[in-house]
């Protein structure tokens, strides 16, 4: 099925975020609000290009923990749908513990993870892994469930093996799911990593956050709070390239 | 009478429901035989059985003579829905059953694609399923069945889906190439008409099992007396 965007479906929420930031700038050049308060979009842009190689070296950090975490999570998710695919008694046993995973809140468990694991890279890592495993696993889960048992009949009728029949159905069937629950997790990816590294930390974005918020470097701290959108950004932008490559058939 | 495949004594009960027992089916090699009958009779049932991935309670499948009940990937099996992967192109999906026979990829992509030309398909390898007619789809299908394998073929309501006006030109198309390969061929099917115009021998399933041959079909046979005989007698029996 193909998805064509309209020009209006790319233009209106291009229109809204031109104006907040048009009241971005009314709102600063007017002084209605103190400029120490909400610093104007150009004090913002020049705090960010003068602490560039700083903040580069951070970026470079918490994409990094980022990365790792995430890649982690993918790799665990999909050893535990597999395992939870084929034996529905421990798909029952652990799929409640899974959710309850969700209901502990990040910021809570962050202090927690450093206390036990210290201020290195381990407590952040796990707590990405926390945050984005289920949605990724969840994904994998109802992917290989979407088989149609018809399907499978006809492997089955070809004298297929469980081996293939997970390699030309299961899996092909499981990565649209695996990219929406994928893309879910990336969102919650850096910011994860972010919160981590502002509760204990010796590099990284929220670590730098944390610093300038201490000097009251204002400016700088709406500087590193757009990029840290713009990256998650990216890693979606990244995310949807892979699924088009992957999935070369959705757009037919 | 030369049999490539038989079925004999197959029975079958889905919880307290008997669907059949005691049910004996005989392919001849090279021929065509039909399996008529109202929808939930049982059709599909024993096409499972017939093609190994569904045991029978009782009863034995043979397939030149050796034992194959219950034992899928010697004979081929088309179900109902074509049941073309999305995410493969056409060419891999025909190719599929080399690929699970071991044949490497590419090699059995080259394989499979020698009998685009003859199945009417060519120019479409590279395409996605989705992007095909019905009547090309079900073309695709039956490559695939007929790749995984060449002597017996079965096939459930091939043509069900089809518009009337493409399901005729599906019917004789798949006299001409049943003919030219020599394929045995068991075909499902709830109408009459079908049955009677691809079929050698046809087995009408309602109260009980009935076999009617049909030998020498004189072309045209759909425009003759003896066919509308044959129909009557068979609504007569559903
Ligand atoms: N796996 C199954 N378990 C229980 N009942 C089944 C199963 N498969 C088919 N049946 C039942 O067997 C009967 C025959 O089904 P089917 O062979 O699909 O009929 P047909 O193909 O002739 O329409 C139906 O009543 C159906 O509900
Ligand atoms: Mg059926």
């Amino acid at each position: 099925m193909k998805k064509q965007k309209s020009i209006t479906d790319i233009l209106l929420p291009l229109g809204v975020f031109a104006l907040i930031a048009v009241l971005w700038f009314v709102i600063t050049g007017t002084e209605v609000v103190p400029g120490f308060l909400l610093p104007s979009p150009t004090k913002v842009a020049i705090a960010f290009v003068k602490d560039i190689p700083t903040i580069m070296g951070h970026t470079g950090y918490t994409i990094a923990e980022s990365v790792i975490g995430m890649g982690i999570s993918i790799v665990i998710a999909f050893f535990a749908a597999v395992i939870m695919d084929k034996f529905a008694c421990i798909k029952k046993a652990f799929y409640p513990l899974l959710v309850v995973t969700q209901t502990i809140p990040a910021i809570a468990i962050a202090p927690i993870l450093v206390l036990w694991f210290g201020f290195g890279i381990a407590p952040k890592v796990i707590l990405i892994v926390i945050v984005c495993f289920f949605p990724v696993a969840v994904g994998f889960l109802d992917g290989f469930a979407s088989v149609d048992a018809d399907e499978i009949k006809l492997l089955c009728s070809m004298g297929a093996n469980n081996i293939q029949i997970f390699r030309h159905l299961k899996l092909p069937r499981s990565l649209p799911h695996f990219f929406a629950g994928f893309k879910v997790s990336s969102s919650y990816c850096i910011v994860s990593a972010v919160i981590s590294e502002w509760l204990g930390g010796t590099n990284g974005l929220g670590v730098y956050l944390n610093r300038v918020r201490s000097s009251y470097d204002y400016d700088k701290m709406f500087a590193v709070i757009i990029l840290v959108s713009v990256l998650s950004l990216m890693v979606m932008a990244v995310i949807s390239v892979l699924e088009k490559k992957l999935m070369p058939y959705r757009d037919k | 009478m030369n049999y490539i495949l038989t079925a004999e004594g197959i029975s079958k009960t889905f919880d307290d429901k008997t669907i059949f027992s005691g049910l004996d089916i005989h392919l001849p090699e090279g021929k065509t035989v039909a399996l008529l009958g109202p929808s939930g009779i049982g059709k599909t049932t024993l096409m499972n059985i017939l093609s190994g991935v569904m045991l029978p309670d009782r009863g034995k499948v043979t397939l030149c003579g050796e034992d194959i009940t219950g034992k899928p990937g010697h004979i081929s099996y088309m179900q109902q829905k074509d049941l073309l992967l999305p995410y493969y192109t056409v060419l891999h999906n025909v190719a599929l059953p080399l690929i699970i026979k071991g044949v490497k990829k590419k090699e059995a992509m080259e394989r499979a694609r020698q009998y685009f030309d003859f199945f009417g398909l060519q120019g479409y390898e590279n395409k996605y399923p989705s992007e095909l007619s019905g009547g090309m789809r079900q073309r695709a299908a039956l490559l695939r069945t007929y790749i995984q394998s060449d002597k017996v073929v079965l096939l459930d309501e091939p043509f069900g889906a089809l518009d009337a006006v493409t399901r005729a030109k599906m019917q004789k198309w798949y006299l001409e190439i049943s003919k030219e390969l020599g394929l045995s061929t068991v075909i499902i099917t709830h109408d009459t008409d079908e049955a009677l115009i691809l079929a050698d021998k046809v087995y009408v399933m309602g109260e009980g099992l009935r076999v009617i041959d049909i030998e020498n079909k004189p072309d045209d046979f759909e425009l003759t007396e003896e066919f509308i005989r044959l129909k009557k007698e068979i609504v007569s029996l559903l």
